[in-house]
């Protein structure tokens, strides 16, 4: 698994920053039970997973426990890892893997996964070129009102940077449905942040 | 394939997006949850430490056990166990030999008989051991020595006999005299 492999027209600053450093000082403490080495690792991750968590599943009370848990599995399985990836990488498919287990426990979210895979390319000449005035705090809160098939597609491939041959292996998908899923998010996204800039223009 | 304009400003602004915050409490029930488990651990590896230690116990127990028995059984292994047939054969020397060693005992005899004696006795003694730890199929052949052994000395004694009789005519004669042991 790599979230290292920047396609070459995008710079990906937030996965440099986090994700660059092995921390193998760190991590070698963290397996011999160092709970100051531990502490460091969840200071230097518990941010940005908090926030996968968060993505994943909206609730805050959730996520903090999802948070948890993943750190307690991460703490406790940490001897097998072998520096095949980046530990943050490492880390983020333990938090995300725990999220999509707590979605899964919904029926609605595996339903939502598996509809619609129509063809994809038609509905892309559709999507229209909309000027919009985009804030961070708009893509965030339209995010949340998008179903939980496509926020977690969305997500798991724009913001946590996961192509479409992980997603479908993290969620058990074809890659086309995955493909498809992302294209109707993000025309469903865009159509949400034009309804709401409409009433918050209001 | 040109990025789309909302996928690029998500990337541009990739980490204005991770701006929410974990509560303090999160680090206080990982921390309680592993000290937990490593109790847990702790307490599973004392068990099977005990539970280790008890069958060492037990096995070495039982081995040393088997070991004594086994010794036991061995010494005591006497000919009816190994050839039954020969055990009367043997019954009937030791009862030719018991006899005229007590009727020796009433004369007084040579040094040098006494010593081949004893030395026939070691050698029989070595022969009994031997068979208590031989390999199966090498038994036939101890017996016969050992019954080889039992005849000699019941011969000697005889002999002994014998000329102790002959050098004092005016003895009386044991009852058993003409009883003979074919060699």
């Amino acid at each position: 698994m790599s979230v290292l492999k920047p396609s070459p027209d995008v710079e990906y600053n937030h996965l440099k920053l986090d994700y660059a450093s092995t921390h193998q000082d760190i991590v070698e403490k963290c397996k011999r039970g160092n709970r100051r080495a531990q502490f460091e690792l969840y200071r230097l991750y518990s941010r940005a997973m908090f926030n996968v968590c968060l993505r994943m599943v909206r609730q805050e009370q959730d996520a903090e426990d999802l948070l948890q848990n993943s750190f307690v599995d991460v703490f406790t399985k940490l001897h097998t890892f072998r520096y095949q990836s980046s530990v943050g990488a490492w880390i983020k498919r333990i938090v995300v893997n725990n999220c999509i287990n707590h979605l899964k426990r919904n029926q609605l979210f595996l339903e939502e996964l598996q509809e619609h895979h129509a063809d994809i390319s038609a509905e892309e000449r559709e999507e229209p070129i909309m000027e919009l005035h985009l804030s961070v705090n708009l893509v965030k809160s339209a995010m949340e009102c998008l179903p939980e098939g496509y926020r977690v597609v969305f997500s798991l491939y724009l913001l946590e940077g996961y192509d479409h041959k992980e997603i479908a292996d993290i969620l058990d998908i074809s890659e086309a449905t995955s493909k498809s899923q992302f294209s109707r998010a993000r025309k469903k996204l865009k159509e949400i942040i034009q309804s709401e800039k409409l009433t918050s223009n209001y | 394939m040109q990025r789309d304009h909302l996928e690029q400003f998500v990337l541009d602004n990739r980490e204005a997006f991770d701006d929410a915050i974990p509560g303090l409490q999160v680090w206080g029930g990982i921390t309680r949850e592993l000290d937990k488990r490593r109790r847990r651990r702790l307490i599973a590896w004392r068990i099977t430490q005990i539970a280790a230690a008890i069958s060492i116990l037990l096995v070495c127990g039982a081995l040393l056990g088997e070991y004594a028995f086994n010794l036991r059984g061995r010494q005591t292994a006497s000919l009816e166990q190994i050839a039954p047939h020969y055990a009367e054969l043997e019954a009937y020397y030791q009862k030719q030999i018991q006899q005229r060693s007590t009727q020796l005992a009433s004369y007084s005899y040579d040094a040098s008989v006494e010593r081949d004696l004893s030395q026939l006795d070691k050698a029989m003694q070595e022969l009994r051991e031997e068979l208590a730890h031989a390999p199966k199929g090498s038994e036939e052949e101890i017996i016969e020595n050992l019954i080889k052994n039992y005849k000699a000395k019941a011969a000697i004694l005889e002999r002994v006999l014998d000329r102790l009789k002959t050098a004092e005519p005016g003895e009386e004669q044991p009852e058993e005299e003409h009883e003979q042991v074919s060699i």
